[in-house]
């Protein structure tokens, strides 16, 4: 029901934007297929009898919901062409900034080089991140760069990690003796 | 200062007013409330879609709705009414 409620809305939408032009209802068109999806989503979510299936279209549910309603407050707030900046609002959204900032959190209040493989980290996840929105050239580069950084920062997280029990276990290992 | 109009609510206002019967394009031009020029142009895409079309058969130029445009007039009252209610007009 809400699926093509939406749906039928956002056809109307893209009927008269064919006829006379207009952003508004470009921007009304895409947010309200974007509802319409969730709506869908939400269906499906509950038909599906795979857990994987359902758990992908149950996350896409509030991913759909997100752009939709991104857009609207775009368009609601932004009276220009300054729309263009929903890709930089979606930026915001993608779980690996989130990653990001609560990495970037975490490395203020560590020590020493902890603090370093941690703000490492952090970068990888924002790099991610930019190549989600990055034109189709960069992306590969900047999955590379992330790639190389994330890897380096949890080989050495894990080296430090692990020599640092290791070592911690001998003293405690001399220390029974 | 008012917020600027936006094209849908612009085309809205030319359709309502060719509704009540033809005018001339100076005339609608101040009953728009928008320069002649960007008017002429917004006109003239309107006649392509055959949404209005433009008498110059006289010597003034006289502008009149088509059934299509009516309808289309129709539809965008209820759209822009839609659009007022999510707060995005």
């Amino acid at each position: 029901m809400g699926f093509t409620a939406f749906l039928y809305t956002a056809l109307r939408f893209l009927q008269i934007y064919r006829e006379i032009g207009g952003d508004e209802l470009a921007l009304a068109f895409l947010s309200f297929m974007f509802l319409s999806l969730s709506q869908l989503c939400v269906l499906l979510s509950i038909l599906s009898s795979d857990i994987r299936i359902a758990t992908a279209l149950y996350v896409a549910t509030a991913t759909t919901a997100i752009a939709s309603f991104t857009i609207m407050i775009v368009q609601r707030h932004i009276e220009n062409k300054m729309y263009i900046m929903v890709p930089t609002i979606l930026l915001i959204l993608v779980p690996d900034i989130v990653a990001g900032l609560l990495s970037s959190y975490v490395a203020i209040e560590a020590k020493r080089s902890i603090r370093l493989f941690l703000l490492m980290l952090s970068l990888s996840y924002y790099l991610r991140a930019l190549a989600v929105v990055a034109s189709v050239e960069f992306t590969p580069i900047l999955l590379l760069i992330s790639e190389s950084v994330r890897s380096t920062s949890a080989v050495a997280l894990a080296v430090h990690n692990s020599l640092k029990v290791s070592r911690l276990w001998a003293e405690s290992e001399v220390g029974l003796r | 200062m008012g917020r600027k109009r936006s094209r849908i609510e612009i085309v809205f206002k030319v359709l309502e007013i060719l509704i009540q019967g033809e005018t001339n394009p100076t005339k609608l031009a101040t009953l728009v409330n928008m320069p002649y020029d960007r008017l002429v142009k917004l006109l003239r895409e309107l006649e392509e879609r055959k949404i209005i079309e433009m008498n110059s058969s006289r010597k003034t130029r006289f502008i009149r709705i088509t059934d299509k445009g009516i309808r289309l007039y129709e539809e965008l009252k209820k759209v822009l009414d839609l659009l007022d209610d999510y707060g995005l007009i």
